[in-house]
């Protein structure tokens, strides 16, 4: 059983104050990839830990509101299993398609999920940007 | 388990899983905020549940 985690990373901060700059210098973080490395996710995660050979997919990233208006960055992406079958337990938010470009925003790890070839799964990732409490 | 760190945003992650044949499973927050909520808690072993059997019906059949 993986731990149940999931991480704005640093660089996903990074990522945040960029796109703050009238001319960002990076692109928003909604490629979605997953993977099946189980060790939690941490705030120094670069990258997924077991990434799966699929590529990463574009999500649809929107603002929403969970508390105050517009406080949540949300992502919904799709991967579809494709080779062989996977246990997958982890998913990540990545600014790039690739992986030798572009930074890791959000690593989660879960409860096995298992998928065989064709089968896909819906990630709706969100983050909310709220005042420490 | 909630988000770690107060500093940074908190974070959820949702996922539903669309089985080849069309059959779809949601299996409500499975990280982050609002993952141990009771009711949430409740749609993730359920949806767990099919999906388990799910699968095992697959293997069954050699897919």
């Amino acid at each position: 059983m993986a731990a149940d985690v999931v991480y704005c990373v640093d660089q996903g901060l990074a990522i945040t104050t960029d796109r703050l700059l009238a001319t960002p210098t990076v692109l928003s973080p909604h490629w979605v990839h997953w993977g099946i490395g189980t060790t939690p996710a941490a705030a120094i995660n670069t990258v997924l830990e077991s990434p799966g050979a699929e590529a990463r997919t574009v999500g649809t990233d929107t603002v929403e509101t969970t508390t105050t208006t517009g406080d949540t960055y949300q992502v919904v992406g799709t991967i579809t299993c494709a080779g062989a079958g996977k246990a997958i337990t982890e998913c990540g938010l990545f600014n790039h398609l690739t992986s030798t470009t572009g930074y890791l925003y959000l690593r989660a790890t879960f409860d096995v999920i298992n998928v065989n070839v064709g089968d896909s799964i819906e990630f709706t990732c969100k983050v909310q940007y709220t005042n420490p409490a | 388990m909630p988000y770690v760190g107060k500093s940074r945003p908190k974070a959820s992650i949702s996922a539903r899983v669309i089985k080849a044949d069309g059959t779809i499973v949601d299996l409500g927050v499975i990280a982050g905020e609002g993952k141990k909520e009771p009711a949430n808690e409740e749609k993730g072993r359920k949806g767990r549940e099919l999906l388990n059997k799910l699968f095992k019906k697959e293997a069954k059949n050699g897919r």
